[in-house]
């Protein structure tokens, strides 16, 4: 009986119940929304590189290195000699090394040159390992394997031909035509960056780039198949992705790589550089977050306050329930649901606006970013968000509510 | 306990005297001695200031005296609970005000039955029961799903009625229950109600300021009469 006296008293003040559902919605959309992302976010990072011990660079900012190299975000200053990367592979702890030379792009995916090391030892997720939905790695020069999102966005096949851009831009104008690649494997969805990228081998990134100088042409040249016969060891990779044999040995081979004699190198332990990248966003997203409670609490204050006001115009209403036997604990209830009723509403606008923008901005995010995020908002982190609200809520509104109480104490006839 | 006995008195009152908290020493009720018998039809009189409001208030537990006793069905509210009271003026008491008797956001219908329900009544004996005072009060049915703000002042007060009466409560309260209404419809909606507690077997206690009125009633009494406190405090 209450909550359909609570639900006709709100709908009976339909102008400012809506007002204030769709105030409380919106901050709610943001607590909502961040705490989301933040979880997407961690979630999809943590997920994005795994069984690597160490990421070996240039020396630059490990955020930095850990970013293009895993993430494909930004790009590397400087290069690492090919030499180098040999000289590291044979090292006795090294298990296994995957080169990266990244620069390229097709469409504005990232294209990353490496060798078949990458199909055979990356490892995402929870030590997965990467499979192939159509084709497998590639055996001739000129092939590519592209990632999930790239084949179904671009709608690729097996046997496709593409053309690579110079740089990262998605509409590069300057192409290498020159070079058309053929589509040999199609990787299966992974949910992280490798999804977005499109992978050739190290060898023909290099002859590609052979007359390229300062991101410019220097001679024409005719490729064909030359690159076959030439194979030619690369110049240069961006980074290395490097498996330990002795998880024990992982420490000493970083220092031996920080020291490395003949150019300056760096090494990086991933999980280290993640839960830095993470705290570098977690102050972000704990003032955003410390925001939408403050907006929240306001306009939660909104809602107090617009309760308060109506009580004097249902003073007799007030006394009317009263005669008819309510008591004034039950009237502090009636108020109380009338508040949690709008902040429910409100949780279910903004549930819904957040599902929304999800569906809209959620391939422009992964797109973008590299963030993929689900759009499974029913997690306990929200549930505990909104339960918050609701506890807020609640203490919020015993002000109109011990307000209707005490008048209802004090209610009869006299009030008619 | 908290039913009421069969026998007793519809209200008896005995050195009552009440005074509102922090009004000083000056009762705005002192009545000796005054009692209404079961089935009674009372017409109490009195300008308004006259102390007949709290006298209503205290009749329905709403307010307590301190002193003297007041049985109302021969429960004496003064020892019972605040929640005691409140069920007890649902169940028993059926009020009548002057306006503004009907919540103006629920339906005719929800106006009854929130109504029965606080009073204890099923919904099928209180939708069975309205729909024989409808009938009686030559009230439409399909007013029942009408928000109150759409009938006129005349049927309000006739809805009103069926509310009070919706419990089938052994007292009937009705304070200048005319005060909205025209001339003409005056005396038939009076008849109604003299009527219709008869039927129904309550005690009414009917209040007005209007002499004209009193002639209906079996027993007219003016509140200065049994007030010693007389007319001085308004309330």
């Amino acid at each position: 009986m209450l909550i359909k006296i609570a639900l006709h008293s709100l709908a009976s003040r339909r102008t400012t119940a809506l007002i204030t559902v769709f105030s409380i919605a919106i901050c709610l959309f943001v607590l909502l929304g961040i705490g989301h992302i933040r979880q997407e976010a961690k979630h999809s990072f943590s997920q994005a590189v795994s069984g690597v011990d160490l990421i070996v660079g240039p020396r630059t900012g490990q955020l930095n290195l850990l970013l293009y190299s895993v993430f494909r975000l930004g790009g590397a200053t400087n290069n690492i000699d090919w030499h180098s990367f040999q000289t590291l592979a044979k090292k006795p702890d090294v298990a296994w090394a995957i080169p990266l030379s990244l620069g390229d792009s097709h469409r504005g995916y990232p294209v990353l040159g490496t060798t078949d090391a990458y199909f055979q030892y990356f490892r995402y997720g929870n030590q997965q390992p990467l499979g192939f939905t159509e084709g497998g790695p590639f055996e001739q020069p000129f092939d590519v394997v592209i990632g999930a999102e790239v084949a179904s966005q671009l709608d690729y096949r097996i046997g496709e031909s593409l053309i690579l851009a110079h740089g990262m831009a998605a509409t590069s104008f300057s192409l290498h035509r020159d070079s058309p690649f053929e589509v040999t494997g199609i990787l299966k969805p992974t949910g992280t960056p490798v999804d977005r990228t499109l992978h050739i081998h190290l060898k023909d990134l290099d002859s590609i780039h052979r007359d390229w100088q300062s991101g410019t042409r220097v001679t024409s040249h005719q490729h064909t198949n030359s690159g076959q016969e030439q194979d030619l060891d690369p110049d240069s990779v961006t980074a290395i992705l490097i498996g330990v044999n002795n998880r024990l040995s992982t420490f000493r081979l970083q220092r031996e790589i920080n020291r490395y004699p003949d150019e300056p190198l760096m090494a990086i332990l991933p999980g280290v550089a993640l839960s830095e990248l993470w705290q570098l966003m977690s102050w972000v997203e704990k003032t955003l977050g410390f925001i939408a409670l403050l907006v929240l609490f306001a306009s939660l204050l909104g809602l107090a306050t617009m309760l308060l006001s109506t009580l004097q115009q249902r003073q007799r209403e007030i006394a009317l329930l009263r005669i008819l036997g309510l008591r004034p604990l039950t009237l502090l209830m009636l108020l109380e649901l009338e508040a949690l009723l709008l902040v429910a509403a409100g949780a279910v606008v903004a549930v819904g606006l957040l599902k929304g923008a999800l569906t809209v901005a959620g391939p422009m995010l992964g797109e973008r970013y590299g963030l993929f995020l689900s759009d499974q908002i029913i997690t306990v982190t929200t549930l505990n968000a909104l339960g918050l609200a609701f506890v807020t809520t609640f203490v919020i509104a015993l002000i109109p509510a011990i307000s209707a109480y005490r008048r209802g104490l004090h209610s009869g006839l006299e009030n008619h | 306990m908290q039913s009421p006995t069969p026998q007793s008195h519809a209200v008896s009152i005995d050195q009552l005297t009440f005074q509102y908290p922090g009004s000083g020493r000056t009762a705005v009720l002192d009545i000796p001695h005054w009692q209404i018998e079961r089935g009674e039809q009372v017409f109490l009189k009195g300008p308004s200031g006259s102390g007949k409001t709290t006298l209503l208030n205290l009749l329905g537990g709403i307010l307590c005296a301190r002193s003297g006793t007041l049985q109302v069905l021969g429960v004496n509210l003064a020892q019972r609970s605040a929640r005691q009271r409140d069920h007890f003026r649902a169940a028993h008491i059926g009020v009548v005000f002057q306006q503004f008797n009907l919540i103006p956001y629920l339906s005719v219908r929800d106006n009854l039955l929130v109504a029965a329900k606080l009073g204890g009544t099923t919904t099928a004996a209180a939708l069975e029961r309205s729909a024989l005072l409808f009938d009686t009060l030559k009230l439409d049915e399909q007013l029942l799903s009408e928000h109150p703000t759409r009938l006129s002042a005349g049927q309000q007060q006739r809805v009103a009625i069926v509310r009070a009466l919706v419990n089938a409560p052994e007292i009937l309260i009705a304070d200048e229950p005319t005060s909205a209404l025209d001339s003409q419809l005056r005396d038939s909606f009076v008849q109604h109600l003299l009527a219709l507690a008869r039927e129904w077997q309550s005690t009414l206690i009917f209040v007005s300021h209007d002499d004209s009125l009193g002639g209906q009633f079996q027993r007219v009494t003016a509140l200065a009469e049994i007030n010693r406190s007389g007319d001085k405090y308004a309330d």
